[in-house]
């Protein structure tokens, strides 16, 4: 079950690669070459953040934000990032995670929730001992744990092409995700994220 | 191009100004991993000292995490060096234990493997064990399973939940005793009424419904803590610390599947404990409603069995189940000089 659970979060969040990647306009797609033409659509965003676990503990991801729909009081984006973080003598963790996030202008200003789901592996911070096959210790390969990861946010940010003509966007708010399995239980996490979308243009 | 080299450079500043509180850090820190299991354990305090204290935590499925911020701890740090572990499916603990391994014979094999690992890293020091609660039943079957004994300089036996089958008999008719104070005082009369006729018709306690029902009752006692309006040193860490620091959520959340899957209703080490023969002080306090202080006798003359005289019992008059707490300087001053006798 649990494998099943990874391996369509991972389709999930291919298919929004793969979903921002196709819808991309055809009438140049001779002329450009296949990483020029997802780097320039105008759909696509990159994002870089800051994404703190329990807010102190230092990571980043980064990302792409697709926009799926916009109108004047909605913008509905699907999002994948590939991040991590370092949460020392705890642990330290890879996630690949998708959502999808409806986001509402309010003049310059944005409010932007968003709800998905991931692959997460963590990997304990430090040395690991296990038991040898002479009954002693021996220190043993840290493979770490896959792990599944819905998560939401709630960010808020300031939107530089609605007023500016600028193509950049910066948020800052939180993000609440969960691990499974984890002793049997979704282990609650809290993480702060601080960044930007930016849109190239040629 | 501008604005995104600011907000790269800002993104970049905030992640490298997120360092940690390099006091939390001080110390030496490892997991063991076993059947499933990956286990923190954090080493602090004075290890030059080369007395290395095993906390071994109560619950099943509490913490020592948590105790390595306590007042008394530091205090006792500056003299010995403080090994906290956090037990499998708690505390800290990482992975995803099958509850097939929620068994004694299973902690007392990762016990094994923390004093192995100790003795490993830090060149066989002196290991005191020091057990508080179920910690304390826990150090118990370490120290009478084969010759593990051996590889230990002393044990503190605290508040022990090492003979359940006998002892929770004991804290029934504490609630039962307190319930009827209460109504003599006229104290929620309805509620705790119903709570003494229940406990009076003995329940059998080694069924979980029961057991639940008389621990909902019990945690409505002064059981835990003799006077419920001393304020007690809890642990120093607010939140802005569990952020900065290699605490977690899982404090909170890790233990609850264990405590539901792990039955030691039925546990009597009380037989098995006359193996111990390494120096040995049992503290209890006086008021426990949990281990009672009769199961702190129990201890006492369990180990080495008749005739084993090193062995000491000392008894905090003012206390309860959390006496290190509420008697912490007389606590701490057993504490090393039993120590300080090894």
């Amino acid at each position: 079950m649990k494998t099943k659970i990874l391996l369509l979060t991972v389709l999930f969040t291919c298919l929004g690669v793969f979903t921002s990647y196709g819808q991309m306009g055809t009438e140049t797609a001779e002329k450009q070459g296949v990483i020029s033409r997802f780097v320039y659509n105008e759909k696509v965003a990159f994002k870089l953040d800051y994404f703190g676990e329990l807010g102190m503990h230092p990571g980043l991801s980064l990302g792409t934000d697709y926009t799926l729909t916009k109108k004047n009081w909605v913008t509905l984006h699907w999002d994948t990032e590939l991040g991590g973080f370092w949460h020392r003598w705890n642990n330290s963790s890879l996630f690949l995670k998708s959502s999808i996030g409806a986001r509402f202008p309010i003049q310059s200003f944005f409010v932007d929730l968003n709800v998905g789901a991931g692959y997460m592996h963590s990997f304990p911070a430090g040395t690991i001992y296990q038991k040898s096959s002479d009954g002693g210790l021996e220190k043993a390969t840290n493979w770490g744990t896959a792990h599944f990861m819905p998560n939401s946010s709630f960010l808020i940010g300031w939107d530089g092409t609605r007023k500016r003509n600028l193509p950049i966007t910066l948020h800052l708010g939180v993000e609440a995700y969960l691990q499974s399995s984890f002793n049997h239980i979704f282990l609650p996490h809290a993480a702060a994220k601080v960044g930007l979308t930016y849109k190239f243009k040629k | 191009m501008k604005f995104l080299n600011i907000a790269v450079l800002f993104v970049a500043a905030f992640t490298l100004s997120s360092c940690e509180k390099e006091s939390c850090y001080q110390g030496d820190h490892f997991f063991i991993e076993n059947k499933g299991a990956i286990m923190p354990v954090t080493v602090k305090g004075n290890l030059a000292s080369k007395v290395f204290i095993l906390f071994v935590h109560g619950g099943p499925g509490s913490n020592a995490s948590l105790v390595s911020f306590l007042p008394v701890a530091k205090e006792l740090e500056k003299e010995y060096a403080f090994i906290y572990w956090d037990q499998r499916a708690s505390g800290l603990s990482q992975g995803n234990p099958d509850p097939s391994t929620f068994t004694v014979d299973q902690f007392v094999e990762d016990l094994d493997m923390v004093i192995d690992a100790i003795n490993l890293r830090h060149n066989n020091p002196k290991i005191i064990l020091y057990g508080v609660s179920w910690g304390g039943a826990l150090g118990s079957a370490y120290l009478s399973t084969g010759n593990f004994q051996d590889k230990v300089g002393g044990f503190i036996c605290m508040n022990s939940g090492h003979n359940l089958l006998e002892g929770i008999p004991n804290s029934v008719v504490f609630v039962k005793d307190y319930a009827q104070s209460q109504i003599d005082m006229g104290k929620d009369v309805t509620y705790w009424t119903e709570a003494r006729d229940w406990c009076a018709t003995v329940p059998e306690m080694t069924i979980k419904e029961n057991y639940f029902k008389y621990d909902a009752y019990l945690s409505n006692t002064n059981a835990y803590q003799y006077d419920p309006n001393q304020v007690l040193n809890g642990p120093e860490v607010g939140a802005k610390g569990t952020m900065n620091s290699y605490l977690s959520l899982a404090l909170f959340f890790n233990g609850k599947y264990l405590s539901k899957h792990f039955n030691i209703l039925k546990l009597n080490l009380s037989p098995q404990m006359a193996k111990i023969k390494i120096p040995s002080m049992v503290i209890w306090g006086r008021h426990d409603g949990v281990n009672t202080i009769e199961m702190g006798f129990d201890a006492f003359h369990s180990i080495g069995g008749p005739g084993f005289t090193d062995k000491e019992m000392v008894i905090l008059e003012n206390s309860a189940h959390l006496a290190h707490l509420e008697e912490q300087e007389l606590f701490a001053q057993n504490f090393k000089r039993f120590v300080d006798g090894l």
